[in-house]
């Protein structure tokens, strides 16, 4: 089963700040909905904790998430794969970031993911619209993190 | 009087209606270990590695099992394919390759189920997704690899060819052409899902209580791939929840239940599987795409040649595959009389569940096929389907089809005949066109089809020569016991057919005594019952195989206790007769008062038989008859030979109205006529067609096993699969006509599968009620947003041509 979602977000903070950001899973994983906890493995790669469900199906999952393409400051990407419940899944999320007008950064960003397994099969079709609601409360988050108004700018996708 | 003919009370029903039957899951016992198969979330993958040790830690865990184990004890299963297939690495566990998801991964054996499940939560597989491949045609193009070591796909390519095909196409009235058809994956779902219950003893043998249906077979993969002698093996069954064909290979998982409780030092360790576990992993029905087909016809509308080439999808593993690529041909053209065919078969591995014979396994593919073709060509030429059938069936029987299988007995228009008046044929056809000129959309549709029964297992040598198989057989051992009962036991491990009930019938005819005073053991099992390497339930042989073999059995202890009472009685034998007197069942001199009764003779041999004579030492009242169809092995080259014995008939006709707000298929009238030659019960017949009709409806508008892109099988649960339930069963009008087998003592042919005639049958209605919207019907899977897909973008054209 897999989804793809993108869409675009700006934020006040310059377009170097907003690349540290994004390109630091210790700053990038919180921001994560419903993350628990975060366990670096090495500078590029850690261990997210995050509690999932669907319905009744209700779990922790551990997300493997690796920085896979650092281009300071215009793009960062990051890889994901982990489990939950006889379940399994990878995604790929990317940030692409320029100046944005009248300041800030316009951050354009892609997500593919993909699941596999007993969730797909008991929940699938619940997913697709979980995932988009997470998606938004991580665009929230992230807008949040990077604004100094507390995330006011905008954001579509 | 005769029993046979008749419906007594089954025996089985008691216990089981009381809540008395044994099903494998129902097997306690203190310390018995639950067994959980962790299986891959992927369709295809690559295992870096396995961590168990959180499991292992796990108190309660009494061991794991990963591919490591299975290398270690077991050899990979026997293959019935050819190279490069025969060299298929199928073990119970993957070991470093992922083919399907679901395949077992890894298994926990636990004090309690739970403990197992969330051990298994706890094992960590690291997996390198790959791409993977699950459609057929692209399978055999062999980009994508399921089994990297045979360096391809394709498990089988076969022609058959017989008669004159390019001369019948030469010299056609009509050609029809129809570009793609499609039968979809499904399977019967039985009610019990697959269990078993294993304990290997300090012998070294195993102990296994399960529900395969075809456990002498079983027992002869079972054996080698654990690296037993087949001796230290012991297979029983006991009451089984329906199979269907669906538990031939769950032989493949038993083996984890051995190993695991090898490992734990012999403790019993049972397996269970859950609904999900069987949706995904435990078989599915063959799925077959139909391409380049091409159909002859003369003026008339009668089909005079055929070519078509068909590409079989086995799913993962051939396990009992490629079988079904001769399978097909038992049943090659249909209940039609043309002689021209050439029809090129091939099957490949794709990433998804491997293939289990379901309920009419590879025949009702073909027979789906060839009624599409007659609906088709019908629908096209403008004639109509009864017209057509009656232009196209075999009349005369004994019939040899072009590949030289032997249609024993029939008569399908007098099964048509009756079906339309069960139906009330007129009256709906009436209603059809009232309807139709109300912009509505019904339609009438007839399904024919055949249930070839008692397999030639020659035939695997068509498949792959080297296959030491051959014929078939079944057995039976009847004795009186120490009290005089008559205690029959059978090979055929019944999954509710009510073998139990149809033997006695069978004895009691013999011996002239009453069912009730006959005992069946139920079950199967390899140390206590007789059997042979055909005995099983499967392929609709019961009838045929297994009455035969009780009948038999019955002739030797008749000569037996005729020898025996005429010695005590001072009678010639033949002026004995069977039956019952005062003191239960009973041989009486004809015309007098003297008798000797069952538990007489009985002691004699067994307590007494210091008064025997020696002409009598070879009478035991203990007798084991194998009975063995009259088979050929087939012509290999030529793929000629007779395949199966007796052929059963059944035709359906359904009335439908598509819904127009949701598409749904709406039956509002049905009927089924079934020839099985002579019925033994008619009740378990009914039941027999009932069961096999409302599978079929099922199949052909609510089930399917659908899968996603990545391999994700999207109808793992009842609740996604849609199972058929009481609710959505049309009324079944129900006649037979009995047409005997001249190649069965009792003139009864095999039955029960039904040859999938409603899916036949459906999409002939759904494909009456919408050809005036442009629709051709190419897919046996008529669900209701497979019928809106069709409205919204009518076929016609592009589906079928006419020349």
């Amino acid at each position: 089963m897999g989804i793809k979602f993108n869409g675009e977000f700006s934020v006040d903070a310059p377009r170097q700040e907003a690349y540290e950001f994004l390109a630091d899973p210790r700053k990038f994983a919180p921001c994560l909905p419903t993350y628990e906890n975060l366990e670096m493995k090495n500078e590029r790669t850690g261990d997210v904790t995050v509690k999932v469900g669907v319905g009744k199906i209700r779990g922790s999952a551990v997300v493997e998430l690796t920085l896979k393409d650092e281009q300071p400051p215009s793009r960062a990407a990051y890889d994901g794969k982990g489990k939950i419940m006889g379940s399994a899944f990878n995604m790929a999320t990317s940030f692409d970031l320029e100046e944005a007008e009248g300041g800030g950064t316009l951050v354009k960003w892609a997500g593919d993911l993909s699941m596999f397994g007993k969730l797909v099969a008991l929940a699938g079709g619940l997913i697709r619209p979980i995932a988009k609601k997470d998606i938004k409360r991580l665009v929230d988050a992230l807008q949040a993190a990077m604004s100094t108004d507390g995330g006011a700018s905008s954001a579509t996708g | 009087m005769s029993w046979v003919g008749k419906s007594p009370r089954r025996k089985e029903d008691d216990r089981l209606i009381r809540g008395q039957g044994l099903f494998t899951d129902d097997e306690l016992g203190e310390g018995m270990l639950q067994l959980y198969i962790l299986r891959s979330p992927y369709a295809h993958a690559k295992i870096n590695s396995i961590d168990t040790s959180a499991a292992e830690a796990l108190p309660g865990v009494a061991c794991v099992l990963t591919g490591k184990d299975v290398l270690e004890h077991c050899d990979p299963y026997m293959q019935l394919a050819l190279e490069p297939a025969a060299n298929i690495q199928d073990y119970p566990l993957a070991r470093d390759k992922i083919h399907f998801q679901g395949e077992p991964v890894a298994a926990v054996a636990a004090e309690t189920v739970g403990l197992a499940m969330d051990a298994a939560e706890l094992i960590d597989v690291d997996y390198d997704m790959l791409d993977a491949v699950l459609d057929v045609e692209e399978a055999l193009k062999d980009e994508i690899l399921v089994h990297d070591n045979i360096g391809t796909n394709r498990t089988w390519q076969g022609v058959y060819e017989y008669g004159d095909v390019d001369k019948a196409f030469a010299e056609a009235a009509h050609v029809v052409k129809i570009d793609r058809l499609h039968f979809h994956r499904y399977s019967s779902t039985p009610l019990e899902n697959n269990a078993c219950v294993a304990e290997w003893t300090r012998q070294g043998t195993v102990e296994f209580l399960c529900n395969n249906n075809f456990p002498g077979f079983a027992k002869q993969l079972l054996a080698p791939g654990l690296r037993l002698p087949i001796e230290n093996v012991r297979v029983r069954t006991y009451d089984v929840g329906g199979a269907f064909g669906n538990k031939i290979w769950n032989y493949v998982y038993m083996a984890l239940a051995a190993l695991a409780s090898r490992k734990t030092g012999g403790r019993r360790v049972k397996w269970a599987e859950i609904r999900t576990e069987h949706m995904l992993a435990a078989g599915h029905g063959n799925e077959r795409t139909y391409v380049d087909t091409e159909v002859a016809l003369d003026k008339d509308g009668v089909i005079t040649a055929l070519r078509s080439r068909h590409l079989d999808d086995c799913g993962a593993y051939t396990r009992y595959e490629p079988l079904g690529c001769v399978i097909f041909s038992q049943v090659l053209p249909a209940t039609y009389k043309l002689r021209n065919i050439r029809i090129e078969m091939n099957q490949a591995v794709t990433n998804k569940c491997p293939v289990v014979p379901n309920r009419g396994y590879s025949r009702m593919q073909q027979l789906w096929f060839m009624e599409r073709v007659v609906d088709i060509c019908g629908q096209e030429l403008g004639i109509p389907a009864d017209e057509m059938r009656l232009n196209n069936y075999i009349t005369d029987f004994p019939y040899e089809t072009p590949n030289g299988c032997v249609y024993d007995s029939g008569n399908y228009p007098a099964m048509l005949d009756k079906a339309k008046e069960l139906l009330d044929w007129d009256k709906w056809a009436a209603y059809r066109d009232q309807a139709r000129s109300e912009g509505k959309h019904v339609g009438i549709g007839i399904g024919t089809t055949l249930d070839s029964g008692t397999n030639n297992f020659g035939q695997a040598q068509i498949m792959n020569p080297h296959l030491p198989f051959s014929g078939n057989s079944e057995a039976c051992i009847i004795r009186l016991d120490f009290d005089g009962a008559v205690v029959v036991t059978l090979g055929t491990g019944p999954s509710g057919q009510g073998h139990e009930t149809s033997a006695s019938q069978v004895v009691a005819d013999e011996l002239n005594i009453d069912p009730s005073m006959v005992t069946v053991r139920s079950g199967f099992d390899t140390n206590w019952n007789t059997f042979v390497g055909h005995s099983g339930s499967y392929a609709s042989q019961f009838a045929v195989t297994g009455l035969s073999a009780v009948h038999g059995a019955c002739q030797k202890l008749k000569t037996e206790m005729r020898k025996l009472a005429g010695f005590l009685l001072e009678a010639a034998e033949e002026d004995l007769e069977f039956g019952v007197g005062e003191e239960g069942p009973q041989l009486k001199v004809k015309g007098t008062d003297k008798a000797v009764n069952y538990w007489y003779l009985s002691n004699i041999v067994n307590n007494n038989n210091a008064v025997l004579q020696g002409a009598l030492e070879d009478v035991t009242l203990n007798v084991r008859h194998v009975y063995r169809p009259p088979f050929n092995v087939p012509d290999v080259e030529k793929k000629f030979g007779n395949l199966t014995l007796t052929y059963a008939a059944q035709l359906h006709i359904a009335v439908v109205e598509i819904d127009p707000a949701t598409c749904r298929v709406n039956t509002l009238a049905y009927a089924a006529v079934d020839d099985c030659g002579t019925v033994i019960n008619p009740q378990i017949a009914h039941g027999q067609v009932h069961g096999a009709t409302v599978h079929g409806i099922g199949a052909a508008i609510m089930e399917a096993f659908d899968y996603d892109e990545g391999g994700n099988l999207l109808t793992a649960t009842f609740s996604d699969y849609c199972p058929i339930t009481s609710m959505n069963i049309p009324d079944i009008a129900y006649g037979n006509i009995e047409t005997p087998s001249p190649f069965s003592y009792n003139g009864a042919k095999g039955m029960g599968e039904g040859g999938g005639a409603p899916l036949h049958t459906m999409s002939a209605a759904v494909q009456d009620a919408l050809h005036g919207a442009g629709v051709i019907v190419t897919d046996s899977f008529v669900s209701p947003p497979r019928v809106y897909e069709l409205l919204q973008n009518p076929n016609r054209e592009t589906a079928v041509s006419v020349g």
